[in-house]
């Protein structure tokens, strides 16, 4: 199974969703995105964290430091509640998205 | 917006390199995480640190990403909360100017320069000038002087005094005060003091408080008869007197008589009583003298009198004196507000000026800070057209220029307030006793803010609206700006500030002259090498038959000191602000009028006098004692009074004077000396009227002593030789004479100096102003110079055009500011010195110094630009 890299946008949906879950840290959010996709969306760290900070600066999710699982020190990550909005908001424009993606290509099928 | 707390992290308030170390941390904690889950599947350490770091790949690559990100953020302005976007706005703005620290700088100095020059000097303009007087009322206090037969304002007599006081029923009160000099003895070290005298009453009728202790009363102030009380003066008080509260028991011994404290008069109350530390009853009497004018009378109008009707009255009391009393007769009587008389004419003029000065300073700075905003912005406006169209918001934009254009002038306006805040004290030292009331002159919050407001809105009205103006972008990606033809706005700017540059350069030309001219002023004599000694003699020690041998015998006893070469006296102690006058007449020629005698200035003399002051006699001779008998009685006379009544000094010797009136006395003119100022230099040279010791011997005298070269100090010996030859009298500190000419040049040098600084400030303004906005408007041109070149347009052709296009804008200007400098030379007039208003070397200086910087300023850029390859100048665009 090949593996996909992610768009841009796509990738700050995916955080948001990751972080919806419960706060993480980078390599967490990282992990978190390739195991629940099976592996097959491979997120790119020169991406990451970029992302992350754009996020930060909408005021979507905020960073903290903490230690980790590892007792590692790590910047943990959450949603806010316009993060949480946020994230509503562009499922759904994910959802219209793919929606129409799909009608065109099924209409192009059929043509 | 905002959801609860933010991070501090999240402001975005930190410096790049925290935010960058934080990155890097939290990068670095990945990497370890990857290596830590590796080592868990069992890869040795290395090969998991060589591929948890090949995973993640250029580790700056992302700090570059992110530190994009951040610089995009902060450009695009969207705003997160007002103080961040402020924060923003200031940071983006000090960023702008550190690009530009040529500009900034420039712009925020000519703030500083207007902001604090006109803050200061309205301060001092408020507390001299505009202040009202330290009294009750002020306005219906009035100055009453007597008039002379030719209509001269003069001092006024005690028994006419009295007479004024007792009968004048619009008057509410009358009082009189005076001064003389003295000898104050104790406490402390014997000085000369101007020793004031005022009426029983007299604080009360000004409706002035006391600063301690009680005025005068009526039984102390009886006539002939002082009470031995005082009161002193607060600066004297806390000198001498240690500010002691309690005044009872203290005392001041003034020539020969002890005198007991009873009040202290506040320091305000010196613009009346100058800086006489000690007043005592005048103890005016109608058995005085009446040809003894020396009071200064101040009345108080009646309630509901209006100031005609009581200058009425005491016109018609003045002409029944003038009929009863032989000495009055031709005599009458005036009023001046008492505000006109203590800041007087002359100084309330300077102020005006000052002021008016000042606000063009403040204008020049704004005018110039806007256009340069302006021709900055200009270049801008592409830059915001292009951040409108692609939806940046406007007020934002807004925003950011007002940060921009209030960084410029609050920069300005604390360096400006603090210079003025700097020179106040020194304009204060400089001019203290010299100036009235500046004592009290002090940074004027009002007027600081007041001139830092004007700066601010007028800087951002014109630097920034008309940027703004043209933020529709279609319009300004229209215009490709710098074209300065097309803008009526900067036109007009430019042309207001050549005509506010010509005003202010006319101003300073013509200061600037005044200053040299009273810098080389010729005293007449040769201050250099002469001391002088004020003596006086206390009331009763000496008769007037004993006075003549006493003053002979201490100038013999000078005279014999190693290193004194010739002592004389006079009455009038140089520079002193004293005088003596009196009215003379041709006895061959005699008027049958007194009021048609001729005015002059007389002084009481010693034979060795011209020759210790350092002048000289042009015709005839000296006095010699000999003199002393002959009848009529010698006079020498000066050049000047010479000239206008003999026509030549050798016509004048051996001419017979009469003294005073047509009963005067007959005197015989011996000789004729130099031209001569030593009562104020800035004046014409007063006619004057020597007359002998010997035939008028005055209590108190200046002995004049003029010194070998390289006499060395010889001041202990010649106190020592005063003290030897008349035991008992007060001998005070020796005096430089160069000193005291220094003191009466410190006035109008401090006009001259105050004006001319901030007119020099002027003419850097001006210069720097037409030279800044005219290069960059003709370097905007670039382009269609660039097009012109190409087309075909020979070089000179284009650069003649483009001259003659600022000349013409320069022509109005300096027309204007002709006209506007025209309309303000009166108001300069009675400021000048030896320079009429209108003087053509100035103006001509001062049009063509303009008109030569306007000129350059557009042929050197048109030059550049015409000499390089036209495609060069259109790709540079």
């Amino acid at each position: 199974m090949s593996r996909i890299e992610l768009l841009q946008g796509t990738l700050d949906l995916l955080v948001l969703r990751t972080l919806a879950a419960g706060p993480g840290h980078g390599y967490q959010i990282a992990r978190a995105i390739k195991d629940s996709s099976s592996e097959v969306l491979q997120v790119e760290e020169g991406a990451l964290y970029p992302a992350l900070h754009r996020l930060k600066s909408r005021g979507w999710i905020r960073g903290e430091w903490g230690v980790s699982e590892n007792n590692r020190r790590a910047k943990f990550y959450e949603l806010t509640a316009q993060g949480r909005a946020a994230l509503d908001a562009e499922r759904a424009q994910w959802a219209r998205y793919v929606d129409a993606v799909g009608r065109v290509l099924e209409h192009g099928e059929g043509a | 917006m905002s959801d609860g707390p933010r991070n501090f992290d999240d402001l975005d308030l930190r410096s790049d390199d925290r935010s960058r170390d934080d990155l890097r941390e939290e990068m670095e904690a990945h990497i370890q995480h990857r290596i830590d889950d590796l080592r868990a599947e069992g890869v040795d350490a290395d090969e998991a640190e060589r591929r948890a770091r090949a995973e993640f790949g250029d580790v700056r690559a992302v700090t570059r990403e992110v530190d994009r990100l951040r610089a995009r953020r902060r450009r695009s302005g969207r705003a997160r909360g007002w103080l961040d976007g402020f924060v923003q706005d200031l940071r983006f703005a000090v960023r702008q100017f550190a690009r530009r620290p040529g500009f900034a700088l420039g712009a925020a100095l000519t703030l500083a320069l207007g902001i604090g020059a006109t803050s200061g000097i309205a301060s001092v303009v408020r507390a001299v000038v505009l202040e009202p007087l330290p009294f009750e009322a002020p306005a219906r206090l009035v100055d009453m002087e007597m008039l002379t037969p030719a209509r001269q304002d003069f001092s006024v007599a005690e028994p006419a005094y009295l007479e004024w006081r007792d009968r004048l029923e619009t008057f509410a009160g009358v009082g009189a005060m005076a001064g003389r000099g003295a000898t104050l003895r104790a406490p402390g070290e014997p000085t000369s003091i101007q020793r004031g005298y005022v009426s029983a009453g007299f604080f009360d009728l000004l409706g002035a408080e006391l600063r301690l202790g009680r005025e005068f009363a009526a039984d102390e102030d009886e006539p002939g008869n002082a009470a031995p009380v005082a009161i002193v003066s607060e600066r004297f008080w806390r000198s001498r007197l240690e500010a002691d509260r309690v005044l009872e028991g203290r005392t001041v011994q003034l020539d020969d008589r002890t005198l007991e404290v009873v009040g202290v008069y506040p320091d305000e109350l010196e613009v009346l009583f100058g800086d006489a530390p000690v007043i005592t009853p005048l103890a005016a009497s109608p058995q005085m003298d009446r040809g003894e004018h020396y009071l200064m009378v101040i009345g108080r109008l009646a309630d509901g009198v209006a100031p005609e009707t009581a200058t009425a009255e005491l016109e018609r009391l003045a002409a029944w004196q003038s009929e009863t009393w032989p000495e009055d007769r031709g005599w009458s009587a005036k009023t001046t507000p008492l505000t006109d008389v203590l800041v007087d004419a002359s100084t309330r003029r300077a102020g005006w000026v000052l002021l008016a000065a000042a606000a063009l300073l403040l204008a020049m700075a704004c005018l110039n800070v806007s256009s340069l905003l302006l021709a900055r912005g200009t270049m801008r406006a592409r830059e915001i057209g292009v951040r409108a169209a692609i939806g940046a918001d406007v007020p934002r934009i807004l925003r950011q220029l007002l940060t921009e254009s209030a960084v410029l002038a609050v920069t300005g306006a604390v360096l400006g307030l603090g210079l003025a805040s700097l020179a106040l004290p020194q304009v204060r030292e400089l001019a203290i006793g010299r100036i009235p009331r500046i004592e009290s002159a002090v940074l004027d919050p009002w007027m600081a803010v007041i001139a830092t407001v004007v700066a601010v809105a007028a800087t951002f009205l014109f630097g920034v609206v008309p940027i703004v103006r043209g933020r529709r972008a279609s319009t300004v990606l229209r215009d490709r700006g710098g074209s300065g033809r097309r803008s009526p706005l900067r036109a007009a700017l430019v042309t207001g500030q050549l005509a506010v540059s010509l005003v202010l350069l006319l101003g300073t030309g013509l200061l600037f002259r005044s200053f040299v001219a009273l810098s080389s002023i010729d005293p007449g004599f040769e201050p250099e090498g002469t001391l002088t000694l004020p003596l006086s003699m206390p009331d009763g020690s000496w008769s007037w038959q004993e006075r003549g041998p006493l003053v002979a015998s201490i100038v013999d006893a000078v005279e014999a000191v190693p290193g004194v070469r010739r002592a004389g006296a006079t009455a009038v102690d140089p520079f002193s602000g004293m005088a003596l006058a009196n009215f003379v007449a041709r006895e061959d020629r005699m008027p049958d009028r007194a009021s048609e005698f001729t005015p002059i200035h007389w002084r009481v003399v010693t034979p060795g006098y011209w020759e210790a002051i350092g002048t000289r006699i042009i015709a005839g001779r000296g006095f010699e004692d000999a003199d002393a008998d002959d009848e009529p009685g010698a006079v020498v006379i000066g050049a000047r009074l010479a000239g206008e009544l003999f026509g030549t000094p050798e016509e004048a010797v051996g001419r017979l004077l009469v003294w005073g009136d047509p009963t005067g006395s007959r005197l015989r003119v011996v000789g004729v000396a130099e031209v001569f100022r030593d009562v104020e230099l800035a004046e014409q040279p007063e006619r004057m009227m020597y007359r002998m010791y010997a035939h008028i011997p005055w209590a108190a005298m200046t002995l004049v002593v003029r010194l070998d070269d390289g006499a060395g100090d010889v001041a202990p010996a010649i106190r020592e030789a005063v003290r030897g030859a008349a035991p008992g009298l007060p001998v005070p500190e020796l005096r430089s004479l160069q000193a005291s000419v220094d003191r009466a040049l410190a006035e109008p040098r401090f006009n001259a100096v105050l004006l001319a600084a901030f007119a020099f400030a002027g003419l850097a303004l001006a210069v720097i102003g037409v030279w800044g906005l005219t290069a960059f408007e003709v370097r905007g041109r670039f382009r269609e110079i660039g097009i012109r070149l190409s087309l075909g347009a020979r070089p000179e052709a284009v650069r003649r055009m483009i001259v003659r296009e600022r000349l013409v804008l320069t022509a109005v200007g300096t027309t204007l500011g002709a006209v506007g400098a025209w309309l303000l030379s009166g108001l300069l007039g009675a400021l000048l010195y030896g320079v009429t208003p209108l003087d053509p070397l100035t103006w001509i200086f001062g049009i063509a110094l303009l008109t030569g910087t306007a000129t350059l300023a557009a042929w050197i850029p048109a030059r550049r630009a015409t000499k390089v390859d036209p495609r060069e100048v259109l790709s540079s665009e």
